[in-house]
């Protein structure tokens, strides 16, 4: 058994009492951007989010017919552990080792503070609770039509969101006291574990869906098939920690039943931080044992055995000649940019080719379902689907993850419109490679014919550029830290998906205007040529002014107003 | 106040500090001196109890840094080279979380004083982000002296402080050392810190090449016209031949010092 130290209620005390300054300083200086001209359109965006959702919720949820208690209850519980099994396979395939998520003015304040390991730990837990509740109060808008006790569905969800951070907490901290060997083991569990939660999905989605049923079926099926996964008995057994919470939410009347369940999901807290700090406790032995094991039995080298071992200096630099074949010589300055992301693209190649056979494989997914014509279409959105929605948090290798070396990036002799380009080169060049093996298969199954192809793979690529360039121009205007959570995070995520759900609909409008306006004013044999054309070049336009306004907000960016604070 | 004995730290595969061996007594300032990557970081680490060492015993302000570490931080600062700063505090409340964490009495009055001294009168209200790179380190050297630690480690304290900034810091250090306080100064500014050091503890590639009286480095290289060339002459580096793949059989010090007297917890 670990032995863990607790301090007394005064430490407790004044760590809140930090919490309520840190908040403080951040609740001002978010009025203060609220009411900054500089902010005004993020404001307005998400003034109109807040009031829109909530409208909805009054007008369109309220109306509509409740789910069965029973089945919500499992799908909450169930839900949270099909969340809880994502955060642990990234945790798995991640190299990154998380103190607690401490950033380091906590690391060292409170690190070297005299307070036991376990305050530290427990003021981190206090940090999600706002944001826990923010959260709950949101998802309270859509269940609210579902339950019986709007009280209860609030603290029923804040103690799920909270035990569903510690989850991952004690996750992220197991993973990281675990040596090769061990985690090898966890990687082979927990890849499993996902595989036969998608295996599941997927036969569940094949049994209720009949072979060759139109896709939209597919689509409804899916959501099916997760919510029948989510209530399954092995995933209601993970979910265990959410049971009492999910049967509270719904709970008819309160009656003992109900204070017992009340009893229960408040007490879960507690009993999660406690796991939290004796697996932290059992981390930082067990970090230790494995360095002295590895010492003791001499897997290791010196300096001097390093310096003897590396060679000549010059053979290392590595050429950057296929940078320079590519890019023109009035694009110099791009080149190290470049050289830079594909030094990171090699170095997290499988995660990058993880993140994108997933979504290959999804797009291709229609191509089962005996759809000829439907199914290239489905391809095809699937694509502008994953273009849009997956590469750009897969691939955060641009600006989004530079916040705090701007200042070494401005101080570059790098012309804004290269340091642009050679922020998102990379990013682009790996999702055109996914869309054009993903259309090249379809192509070669569907037989779409020349113009589609054509027409898609041209129009796919320009979406491609607009996805990054706007992506970062989105961030260069409204920068986060990176893993940044929080209630601004999760509205800004909703305005990001709503635009990017904008930008599809709009494109396909203006298409589908312009193939009619072709139709109705050429001959017949110059409406394919001219139509897909057309259509591409429009689309390129839109791709190099979302690079343009993406240059332009890198060199509006000001490095003292700007930077949030971490 | 201070003893190190066999210290080793390993990160993943390698040994960034190999056994080094040492002792202070109270009211002593070591100069911790060596090239970048020497180890003299992971080695303040350890001793501050940050991180653990993976070998060795280290006792510093009568604590076991192996056991219980709360008697020690509140005995011990820790300045780190360009100290992390809570980006959303200002300089008045970083003061006030040290002095009610480490719960000093009367912090106020001794928060105002130090920040007077270090000229950090006018920024009382200003955010961390707002401080220049000096002035986060004096304001982490004004939350150390808060609450006044028998042992001092200060990690490149020197670097982004200007000229007026430096003189207040090494008198500072000098009249804390006359009370009793024992400090570890790590710098590459060895011309600026000589005056202020009673020792010195040079190391290189991980490994302890020289511990002893500052004014003993000299002697022992009579040509070396200061303390300065003294150091260059102590870690100068082996020739390419001369390394050995053998862990056993790295180069010697150019300096052969009696370490194992150290290691019997003897002082000079």
């Amino acid at each position: 058994m670990i032995d863990v130290a607790w301090d007394p209620p005064r430490v407790h005390s004044q760590l809140a009492r930090l919490m309520v300054r840190r908040g403080q300083f951040r609740m001002f200086r978010t009025v203060r951007r609220i009411g900054s001209t500089r902010r005004i359109l993020a404001t307005t965006l998400a003034g109109m989010f807040f009031v829109s959702y909530l409208l909805s919720g009054i007008f369109i949820l309220a109306t509509r017919a409740p789910a069965d208690p029973a089945r919500l209850q499992l799908w909450l519980s169930g839900g949270m552990a099909i969340y809880l099994m994502y955060h642990l396979v990234r945790c798995v395939w991640t190299d990154k080792v998380a103190d607690l998520e401490l950033n380091p003015a906590e690391s060292l304040w409170l690190g070297g503070a005299p307070i036991q390991r376990s305050s530290v730990t427990v003021y981190h837990v206090g940090n999600v609770v706002i944001e826990s509740v923010l959260k709950s109060l949101l998802l309270t808008v859509v269940l609210a039509r579902d339950v019986f006790h709007v009280e209860l569905l609030v603290v029923g969800l804040v103690t799920s969101f909270i035990c569903l951070q510690i989850a991952r907490l004690i996750l992220q901290r197991w993973v990281s006291g675990l040596d090769r060997r061990q985690l090898a083991w966890a990687r082979l569990f927990a890849t499993t574990m996902a595989a036969a939660i998608i295996l599941q999905v997927l036969t569940r989605l094949a049994a209720a869906t009949p072979y060759g049923s139109p896709i939209h079926h597919y689509v409804a099926g899916t959501f099916r098939a997760l919510g029948q996964t989510a209530a399954s008995d092995m995933m209601q057994w993970i979910s265990m920690p959410w049971w009492s919470a999910s049967s509270l939410m719904v709970a008819r009347q309160y009656d003992f039943a109900t204070i017992g369940a009340l009893g229960a999901a408040l007490a879960v807290v507690p009993l999660g931080i406690m796991i939290l700090i004796h697996t932290d406790a059992w981390v930082l032995a067990s970090r230790l044992r494995t360095e002295q094991k590895r010492l003791a039995a001499g897997e290791y080298k010196t300096a001097t055995e390093r310096r003897a071992q590396r060679g000549t200096l010059a053979d290392r630099f590595t050429s950057t000649g296929l940078i320079e074949r590519w890019l023109p010589e009035s694009m110099f300055d791009a080149r190290a940019m470049i050289y830079r992301q594909l030094i990171t693209t090699r170095r997290y190649r499988s995660t990058i080719l993880f993140s994108f056979a997933v979504p290959t494989l999804l797009c291709l997914s229609p191509l089962m379902t005996g759809q000829i014509h439907q199914q290239w279409l489905y391809v095809v959105g699937g694509i502008a689907l994953c273009t849009l929605l997956l590469a750009p948090p897969a691939m955060q290798i641009d600006f989004r993850r530079d916040l705090k070396r701007m200042m070494l990036l401005r101080s570059l002799p790098v012309r804004p419109r290269s340091m642009v380009l050679g922020q998102v080169a990379i990013p682009i060049s790996v999702t055109l490679a996914f869309q054009w093996i993903t259309i090249a298969v379809a192509s070669i199954v569907t037989r779409p014919g020349w113009s589609q192809t054509i027409l898609w793979a041209g129009m796919l690529s320009a979406l491609a550029v607009i996805t990054f360039a706007a992506e970062n121009a989105l961030f260069l205007t409204f920068p986060h830290h990176q893993h940044r959570q929080g209630i601004a995070m999760m509205v800004r995520a909703k305005l990001v998906f709503l635009g990017k759900v904008a930008v599809i609909f709009g494109g396909l409008t203006m298409l589908l205007v312009w193939i009619q306006l072709c139709r109705s004013y050429l001959a017949a044999s110059l409406v394919t040529p001219v139509s897909v054309s057309g259509a591409i070049v429009t689309a390129w336009v839109a791709a190099f002014a979302s690079l343009a306004m993406a240059t332009w907000c890198w060199q509006r960016f000001d490095l003292e107003r700007d930077v949030p604070p971490q | 106040m201070i003893q190190a004995t066999d210290l080793t730290k390993l990160y993943d595969d390698f040994l960034a500090v190999d056994g080094i061996s040492f002792s202070l007594e109270r009211g002593q300032v070591c100069g911790l001196v060596g090239p970048n990557g020497a180890g003299k970081t992971t080695t303040m680490r350890c001793l501050a109890g940050l991180i653990p060492a993976t070998s060795g015993s280290l006792r510093v302000a009568d604590c076991d840094v192996a056991g219980d570490l709360l008697p020690l931080k509140r005995r011990l600062a820790y300045v780190p080279d360009d100290p992390p700063l809570f980006d959303d505090l200002t300089v008045g409340q970083h003061l006030d979380l040290i002095g009610r964490l480490y719960r000093v009495d009367n912090y106020a009055d001794k928060a105002a004083e130090l920040l007077d001294f270090f000229e950090l009168g006018d920024k009382f209200d200003a955010g961390a982000t707002t401080l220049s790179r000096g002035m986060r380190q004096k304001l982490a050297i004004c939350c150390a002296y808060l609450y006044d630690p028998d042992v001092l480690l200060l990690d490149e304290p020197l670097t982004g402080l200007d000229p007026p900034g430096i003189r207040c810091l090494l008198e500072s250090v000098g009249r804390r050392a006359q009370s009793g306080v024992t400090v570890i100064i790590s710098s590459h500014l060895l011309a600026m810190i000589e005056d202020v050091c009673s020792h010195l503890l040079v190391m290189q590639e991980g490994k302890a090449q020289y511990f002893g009286a500052a004014n003993e480095l000299r002697q022992r290289f009579p040509m070396a016209r200061t303390l300065e060339e003294a150091y260059f002459a102590a870690t100068r580096g082996p020739d390419a031949d001369a390394i050995s793949t053998d862990k056993q059989e790295t180069y010697p010090p150019l300096i052969t010092f009696p370490m194992n007297e150290y290691r019997d917890g003897a002082t000079t």
